[in-house]
């Protein structure tokens, strides 16, 4: 812009040159009757007023500022432009409260939500309490959180309801929150109203919400309200197979003696079947006692031989096995206690194992 | 950028109009030469920052600048680069500038060519034309700014120039007219500073008469361009509708004649000082009020003019200031009549009956221009004056002014020696009606007294003029000699008397021989019109720059069986969406022929109006030789001579 002002600069020099021309002549003509000083006086008068007025002028009927300004914004963006000239207007009408409610509008349009907020608050300051001012404000609010909801954002939206029930971006707003919270029948619910309380009327704020995606977003939500539904009752049967599948976990085996420590055994003996996990503590999961005379036999270590309520059986799916004749009557292998040991075992296959008591404990 | 630094050097401008009529005045009231040394400079500079205003508004309409609002308004991106160039002073704003940077113009010429005018007198004729200047740019500045600016919203594109003034006819008529128009602003300004002055026994008028001259003749031409860009353009033949825009320009041209002739007289004899003052005044009044009435809209309607109460109020006092201001001035100083005898047959007496002839036709145009207006303005109704009204005056007093310069030039300053005379005039007026009527038996024209008054006041001029060179001039010289001793002045006035005989003969042939006939026309028929038969051969669309057309070819073929093809279009404007008729015409030194479209009919048919208009080149001739006489005649070189010797004493 100082380039205009060189340029006026210049045309009023190049008139002062023109007027003041004469003048050289005569310095460099000397003729005999000389100008009197009084009239250089007045001759420099008259120029100061020339260059006032015409630059006076010039200020109040040219076009300079809006030049600069135009010259300014044409190398923007249009709502950055638009948002210098609306910061200006405001610096210069605090008051304006429509220039305010465009900057705002123009904040949001730039992500800018925080200046949007204090924008829209400044104008419902000057207009007084107002349901779309409370409303924007709230949205503006809302995403300047980062998408969190506040006791703030939910006191300027009721505030804007209780105003207005049916105030649109209010509507969309508790909508659009619910929605974000994963509340879907809220979403539909909010965003329903919105739908009814407008689509028969084209009021102000209906214009700036376009209703078709509003009830795109409604179908949005139900369709996720649906999909989450259907979630949740999967996972329901899922565990509820897993349970059964669990509950269906059991050991079959088939536990004999070894023919040549049968010798060593009385049919009095006790013998321990049971089950270990393959690690942690070494407490049975399950364990079934009989007597040696019982030998061989076939039986099933399951839940119902839990010795635990917190560590079943059926919650492993591998475990080792064990069966020993306890010579001392008490649990644990104690030196001379003959035994038999699978090391592991998978609790979901149904076949017998056949366990044999063949081991001496050294 | 451009159109600020337009703005600005129309202020500086301004400043440097205000600073001469201040500075120029006063230092002439105070005799003070230093003060008065500023002349050429102030009026150089006032010349040269007009012309940057002038050339940054161009640029910008060159430029297709519509962040200028008068740009968006009058101009489109699509127009011609020539046309672009002419709508700068298309519209109001830029017509305005263009008057002040001609009256700019004007005030530099005085300044640089003036040299036979003594300094006080100088500085004081500039210093009125100073404040004409200021006056005006004040105005524009002000009220009608042609660089205001659309920055918020700026157009994508302008609103294109009106179809009607999308033509070479708009390039050059409104510059000769206000070239005419603030031509006879010099004039004032002289007429102005000598009653200033107060000494009026020195012979102020032989300064001024090239001036007036040569306004004069930029105001005929411009009135001949209009007349010939309404003939062709506006689609209808017609070549002078007696439009109140008309006759706005018409009636400073009346009293322009007027007063070159006033002027004559009081440079050879000292007599009608005062009316010749009065004139002077009285022209640029006009000028002043013609521009006015077109510019401010009160032509168009009485209430245009009220709805910009602004323009409206500073138009009356601009005219309140110069008219009255004048008349005023006039009033109390006008010199106390000088006895000066002259008979009533002499050349100063048919000199005055000449400006009472053409005063009559001036307060009658004027009455019938601005009549409709003020039952208008009283709300008293609407009402036109149109064509009838005004012929009904104008024809006969024509007859009465043309008869007056045959016998005008004829007679002799002071004394005229009739005795002598008498057998002459009783030869060229006999000469005149036999010849009139054999001219009209000849060629077959139709017999009315206005044909024979017609040509026999033509031949009437034309023979007295012979008369009055071979009595005259061959008296002392012989043939070629005489030829070439003749004066610029002499040669100038017979020009331009001629020149009001061509146009005599060019109207009287057109009015009274013309033909013309409307009819409804299918492709392939054939209408005859006199011994003319029009055939319509075929219509076709053709794509201009920014228009569509329709255009029609025509066959004609005259009585001796010759052909000749012509081609009448109707425009469909693409921007404003106007539609215009461009007439076929077929020119030439005798006769025009006029083809011009209606609207379509269907069944491609078209209303067709077809025109032979003998003569009409004539009316426009007659202008132009009457424009070229009256420069030929601005060129004596009496008109040169250094007069400070015998002294301006102010």
């Amino acid at each position: 812009m100082s380039q205009l002002w060189i340029m006026l600069a210049l045309l009023m020099g190049l008139a002062v040159v023109v007027v003041c021309w004469p003048i050289v002549g005569l310095y460099f003509k000397r003729p005999a009757n000389m100008p009197r000083v009084r009239d250089y006086w007045l001759m420099s008068a008259t120029l100061m007023v020339f260059i006032f007025v015409s630059f006076g002028l010039y200020a109040q009927l040219g076009e300079s500022e809006a030049l600069a300004r135009k010259q300014q914004t044409d190398q923007m963006p249009q709502v950055e432009s638009l948002i210098l000239q609306l910061q200006q207007q405001v610096k210069k009408d605090p008051d304006d409260s429509q220039a305010l409610f465009f900057l705002a509008k123009s904040y949001m349009a730039l992500e800018k939500y925080g200046l949007a907020a204090s924008a829209f608050d400044q104008a419902s300051v000057i207009v007084g309490p107002n349901a779309e001012l409370l409303a924007l404000q709230a949205q503006a609010m809302f995403y300047a959180q980062g998408l969190k909801p506040s006791a703030q954002v939910d006191a300027l939206l009721a505030k804007s309801i209780a105003m207005q029930p049916e105030q649109a971006t209010a509507l969309s707003m508790l909508g659009f929150m619910a929605f974000h919270s994963g509340d879907y029948p809220e979403a539909i619910i909010q965003w329903q109203r919105l739908v009814d309380t407008h689509s028969s009327e084209s009021t102000n704020d209906t214009a700036a919400i376009n209703l078709d995606l509003v009830k795109q977003a409604i179908q949005d939500a139900q369709q996720r309200l649906t999909k989450s539904l259907n979630q949740s009752l999967a996972v329901d049967e899922q565990s509820k197979a897993q349970t059964e599948q669990a509950e269906r976990r059991q050991v079959n085996l088939l536990v004999t003696i070894d023919e040549g420590l049968r010798a060593l055994v009385s049919d009095t003996d006790t013998i321990f079947i049971y089950a270990q996990a393959l690690t942690g503590p070494k407490m049975p999961l399950a364990a079934i006692k009989i007597s040696a005379k019982e030998l061989p036999v076939a039986l099933a270590l399951d839940d119902s031989n839990s010795m635990l309520v917190s560590n079943k059986l059926s919650n492993h799916s591998n475990v080792q096995v064990w069966a020993s004749v306890n010579f001392s009557d008490v649990p644990g292998l104690q030196s001379g206690d003959l035994y038999g040991h699978i090391g592991s075992v998978n609790t979901d296959e149904k076949g017998t194992i056949s366990l044999i008591i063949s081991e001496i404990k050294p | 950028m451009i159109p600020e630094l337009g703005l600005f050097s129309l202020i500086i401008a301004l400043g440097f109009s205000l600073a001469m009529s201040v500075i120029l005045l006063s230092g002439a009231m105070a005799g003070n030469h230093f003060w008065i040394s500023f002349s050429k400079n102030l009026a150089l500079g006032l010349f040269g920052f007009l012309s940057i205003s002038f050339i940054a508004l161009m640029l910008s309409f060159v430029g297709d600048d519509f962040s200028v609002a008068y740009v968006a308004n009058n101009s489109n991106s699509k127009l011609p680069m020539p046309l672009k160039v002419s709508a700068t002073w298309a519209g109001h704003e830029g017509s305005l500038l263009l008057w002040v940077w001609i009256l700019g113009g004007w005030i530099c010429s005085v300044a640089l060519f003036g040299a036979q005018l003594s300094e006080v007198f100088k500085a004081r004729v500039l210093g009125i034309l100073g404040m004409v200047a200021t006056a005006f740019i004040l105005f524009t500045v002000l009220t009608s700014n042609p660089f205001e600016r659309l920055l918020v919203n700026i157009p994508l594109d302008g609103g294109d120039l009106n179809p009607l003034l999308q033509d070479v006819g708009l390039i050059f008529h409104p510059p000769l007219l206000y070239m005419g128009y603030v031509g006879f602003a010099v004039a004032y300004a002289f007429a102005i500073a000598a009653l200033l002055s107060g000494d009026l026994q020195h012979n102020w008028t032989r300064w001024v008469r090239p001036w007036t001259n040569c306004a004069w003749a930029f105001l005929t031409l411009g009135i001949m361009l209009g007349s010939w860009w309404a003939y062709y353009e506006l689609g209808w033949g017609g070549w002078w509708f007696w439009d109140p825009v008309e006759n706005a320009s018409f009636m400073p041209w009346l009293a322009g004649t007027a007063l070159i002739h006033s002027l004559a007289v009081t440079e050879k004899r000292e007599a009608f000082r005062s009316w010749t003052l009065l004139l002077a005044i009285l022209t640029f009044s006009l000028s002043l009020l013609g521009t006015f009435l077109v510019r401010s809209g009160v032509l168009t309607s009485v209430h245009s003019f009220a709805a910009d109460p602004e323009r409206g109020l500073f138009i009356l006092l601009i005219l309140g200031l110069a008219i009255g201001g004048a008349f005023i001035l006039f009033a109390f100083k006008a010199p106390a009549s000088k006895k000066v005898t002259y008979e009533l047959g002499s050349r100063e007496s048919f000199l005055l009956f000449n400006n009472l002839v053409l005063m009559v036709i001036l307060v009658s145009v004027l009455m019938g221009t601005l009549y409709p207006l003020v039952i208008d303005a009283l709300g008293l109704g609407k009402m036109s004056v149109g064509g009838p009204f005004f012929n009904s005056f104008f024809v006969p007093l024509t007859i009465v002014l043309t008869i007056l310069v045959g016998l005008g030039q004829t007679t002799k300053w002071r004394k005229t020696n009739w005795r002598n005379l008498r057998t002459p005039l009783i030869v060229v007026f006999t000469s005149c009606v036999v010849l009139s009527a054999a001219i009209i038996w000849l060629a077959n024209l139709t017999f009315s007294i206005w044909a024979m008054l017609g040509i026999g006041v033509s031949l009437w001029v034309v023979g007295l003029s012979g008369y009055e060179f071979v009595t005259t001039k061959l008296k002392h010289a012989s043939g070629w000699k005489a030829l070439v001793s003749l004066k610029p002045s002499y040669i100038g006035m017979q020009l331009a008397h001629l020149g009001l005989v061509v146009g005599v003969i060019g109207v009287t042939m057109v009015s009274l021989n013309g033909l013309s006939v409307d009819k409804r026309m299918d492709v392939g028929e054939t209408v005859s019109l006199g011994q003319l038969e029009f055939q319509f051969m075929s219509m076709d669309r053709v794509q201009g720059p920014n228009y569509i057309s329709d255009q029609g070819t025509f066959r004609v073929t005259n009585e001796a069986g010759k052909e000749l093809h012509m081609l009448a279009e109707k425009r469909s404007y693409s921007v404003g969406g106007q539609v215009m008729t461009e007439a076929g015409i077929d020119a030439s030194f005798t006769r025009d022929l006029f083809v011009a479209l209606g609207e379509p009919l269907g069944d491609g048919a078209w209303a067709v109006r077809l025109q032979y208009k003998p003569f009409i080149r004539w009316i426009w001739g007659g202008g132009i030789l009457m424009a070229l006489g009256a420069v030929i005649a601005a060129l004596d070189k009496r008109y040169r001579k250094s007069t400070t010797s015998q002294g301006i004493h102010v």
